[in-house]
């Protein structure tokens, strides 16, 4: 059967042109999207995923010139001899659209009513005493519990999850023939993107074009996957099929990267004694009245990779910030071998920081833009006084074991990609020799491939440093095989600390086996098979 | 936009510094039968009250005006800065409260009543203008200098230098300076010309450069009172105010171009890399 074409894009061709340079995205790049059909697009970041998201509503930058192309809705050409037509009437009513951060998208001093009266007053969809009614049916539609409380409340008073979920409803009102998707679920932790995800599966009478760097999401939600590459659709396939038999090799190195997380039994092979080198115990932490850290108690062996689980917001990584000794007024004990770490005053806890290092999220913004890379990784050294004199032969050698070569040593951080500023953050962080190495979600923002690489790379070089980690992240298809032993932190506590036996056999608190079981890794197995 | 405005800062310092070659008036002395001349050939930009030549007494205001504003942007921008540093490192302890405390009664208080009382105690002159001027106009550097750093504070990048190991000190100067730099700088152009029509305030109410001297904040209190009759009194040291503060607009602009190290319009085209 054949559908009736929603969008049909031919021949587009587009660049960012700034007074320094031209970056091509996309040369006579054609894009189809059938009625009711649900697409993901995929591919790494950096390849113009977003660039069309843009197009597709006409919010282009002012350096993007658009050279060719035609794009038509329903029939009607919007965009013709290069300007787009009326878009204004298209916006929202004919395409809607979703933003990664849903909390940012909507007005924090409004109720979630205001926002629904706003934008159906707007549109004119109905009349001001029917807005109510029809924002909770929608809401309702979404399997929203409380949809009248939710209603009334304020963004922050709702979870990420929850402020996507309405965004959605919000351009379900106006009842669009396409919503776009951006990066929807990426800054949602398991369970809130496991909703959303449910929410846009089961939408009906609508096209939905999913733009993510996650193969697992566009698996759950699309009947068809085009994988983007260089500003080309290299593989265009239906999800099972695409799935069961990737024909491209960029698609095919995405799906195994996404299967294979590295094991640590593989790599380290011995066993781990339970001989604390971090013995945290009784660790509370209040930001005013609101508790992020209470009773919190935990033991980290020698070796071992220790992971930590959470929701966001679950005070994770607060408390790899009280070990780093960042946060003050900190309850409890931190014992690093017999050394009580709260108890130590500024100058003296600073002494302990080459043996204690931490890697962020987002390297690039924890990287100086304005030093150069072989400078970066020295900072460490000359911060603490370190090996006066063979400071650049240690920061080339680490270079050289993360795998930056010499062609990059006086590159500066924002002409490196995202994988590696993460590998300088990393090489910054071994140079003055720490036993414990914490990693906040790490990988996190990584494209899945790049992923691969760092997690590999980590476990390279516990082995040869002899390295504890510690890795805080929210996704528990990373940590699931990549650590001896799971924290599950739940608002402000651990629930449980569980190994990878117990994980494996299904001996677990409900929350985690819950937490196992909306992992988007299962999902992706199902789809399979 | 860097080399104009290095251009216009040359010619302005240029010219001032060669005055006595460039005009043969002397800019005190009057001839009073040469009095609110219109622009002409002899004299290029006309004659004040006293018939003394506007263009003159323009180059020789410059060797008053510039000097004395950039010393008092100086010191206020040092003292501002340090103690704006001070304040943010320190956020929310005593030496914080203290600092904002003093930083919202002087803004409280209108600047011409705190610069009485002082030139009512010390006396007038050039150092206590100074004084003056440092120990009110601090207070908004403070301010500024603090919101700049406690931003950049919370940031990945200095707790991760935290994390490392760094002090305080070496924070302060290797992460936070550099990157608050041209913020601070440019804001400091745009407070110059302020600074040049509140040095002249003060010397309307004979508190700071006394005339006959060419100052040109007191050019402009001169030329208000026959803004009707001889606009030109009026014009020229506004314009050559404006010359300047505009020369130093774009070289605070010129500089964050230059030195940004992301591409300019990297955040508009982050999804392309």
């Amino acid at each position: 059967m054949k559908k009736n074409p929603v969008v049909k894009i031919e021949d587009l061709t587009l660049s960012y042109v700034t007074d320094k340079r031209v970056v091509n995205v996309y040369e006579n790049f054609s894009l189809v999207i059938s009625e009711n059909e649900k697409i993901a697009l995929i591919g790494q970041s950096g390849n113009g995923k977003s660039t069309l998201a843009k197009f597709l509503t006409g919010i282009l930058p002012k350096s993007a010139v658009i050279k060719g192309g035609t794009y038509s809705l329903e029939g009607v050409d919007i965009f013709k001899k290069e300007k787009f037509l009326e878009l204004n009437k298209v916006r929202g009513s004919k395409i809607a659209f979703i933003f990664q951060d849903a909390t940012e998208s909507l007005n924090p001093i409004q109720t979630i009513g205001r926002h629904f009266e706003e934008l159906l007053g707007f549109h004119q969809i109905c009349e001001k005493e029917e807005v109510r009614s029809l924002a909770i049916e929608k809401l309702e539609s979404l399997l929203i519990k409380d949809a009248e409380k939710v209603y009334d409340s304020y963004p922050h008073q709702l979870s990420g999850g929850m402020c996507q979920r309405v965004c959605i409803a919000m351009c379900l009102c106006l009842d669009p023939i396409l919503l776009i998707g951006d990066e929807p679920t990426s800054s949602l932790d398991v369970l809130s993107a496991y909703e959303v995800i449910e929410n846009l599966r089961n939408l009906e009478g609508i096209s939905v074009l999913l733009i993510t760097h996650d193969i697992s999401v566009a698996a759950k939600v699309a009947d068809r996957i085009l994988v983007l590459d260089k500003g080309e659709i290299c593989e265009d396939a239906p999800t099972q099929i695409l799935l069961a038999a990737p024909k491209h090799e960029y698609t095919k190195s995405l799906i195994d990267s996404y299967n294979e997380i590295p094991n640590v039994n593989e790599m380290g092979g011995e066993t781990i004694e339970p001989s604390p080198i971090l013995r945290i115990s009784g660790v509370s932490k209040s930001y005013g009245s609101f508790r992020v850290l209470s009773d919190i108690n935990l033991e980290v062996y020698r070796n071992e990779i220790l992971g930590i689980i959470g929701e966001s917001g679950c005070g994770k990584s607060t408390l790899s910030r009280c070990i780093m000794g960042v946060e003050e007024n900190v309850a409890g004990e931190i014992f690093y071998e017999d050394v009580d770490l709260l108890k130590l005053k500024v100058r003296k806890r600073r002494k302990f920081s080459p043996e204690i290092q931490m890697i962020f999220q987002n390297s690039r913004a924890v990287l100086n833009p304005r030093r150069k890379v072989l400078d970066i990784v020295q900072e460490p050294l000359f911060y603490n006084g370190l090996y006066k004199g063979h400071r650049e032969e240690m920061a080339m050698a680490l270079l050289g074991d993360v795998g930056i070569d010499e062609s990059m040593y006086y590159v500066r951080p924002t002409e490196l990609s995202t994988g590696q500023c993460q590998r300088v953050a990393i090489a910054r962080a071994l140079v003055s020799k720490p036993k414990i190495l914490i990693c906040d979600e790490a990988v996190s923002s990584l494209d899945i491939n790049i992923q691969l690489q760092i997690l590999k790379l980590l476990l390279e070089l516990k082995v040869r440093y002899n390295l504890t980690i510690i890795m805080v992240s929210h996704d528990i298809r990373v940590l699931q095989n990549y650590c001896n032993r799971i924290a599950i932190m739940k608002d402000s506590r651990i629930l449980e600390i569980v190994d990878k036996d117990s994980l494996s056999k299904g001996l677990v608190h409900p929350y985690t086996e819950n937490l196992l079981n909306v992992s988007c890794s299962k999902s992706l197995e199902t789809v399979l098979q | 936009m860097i080399i104009m405005a290095i251009v216009l800062l040359f010619l302005i310092v240029i010219a001032s510094i060669f005055a006595p070659l460039l005009t043969v008036y002397d800019p005190i002395e009057g001839d009073s039968s040469q009095r609110f001349l219109p622009p002409n050939k002899e004299h290029l930009l006309g004659t004040d009250h006293f018939g003394r030549d506007i263009f003159a007494r323009i180059l020789y205001g410059a060797r008053i005006t510039l000097p004395v504003s950039f010393t008092a942007l100086f010191l206020t921008a040092v003292v501002g800065v340090v103690l704006g540093i001070i304040s943010a490192m320190n956020f929310n302890k005593p030496v914080d409260v203290v600092i904002m405390t003093l930083v919202d009664v002087l803004l409280a208080v209108p600047f011409l009543v705190v610069a009485m009382a002082v030139c009512a105690i010390f006396g007038r002159g050039l150092e206590n203008v100074l004084i003056v001027v440092v120990a009110v106009w601090w207070a908004p550097f403070a301010r500024y200098t603090r919101s700049l750093v406690l931003s950049l504070k919370n940031s990945q990048m200095v707790l991760s230098a935290m994390v490392l190991g760094a002090s305080y000190p070496v924070i302060v100067f290797r992460e936070i300076l550099p990157n608050i730099f041209t913020s601070l700088f440019i804001y400091l152009t745009f407070e110059f010309g302020n600074l040049i029509l509140t040095l002249s305030t003060l010397s309307f109410f004979g508190m700071g450069i006394k005339p006959p001297l060419p100052e040109w904040g007191n050019m402009i209190s001169d030329g208000r009172s026959y803004m009707t009759q001889s606009y030109h009194m009026l014009l020229w040291p506004i314009v050559a105010i404006i010359i300047t503060v505009l020369a130093l607009n774009l070289l605070g602009e010129g500089l964050r171009d230059f030195s940004n190290p992301y591409d300019t319009l990297a955040t508009e085209m982050e999804d392309v890399k």
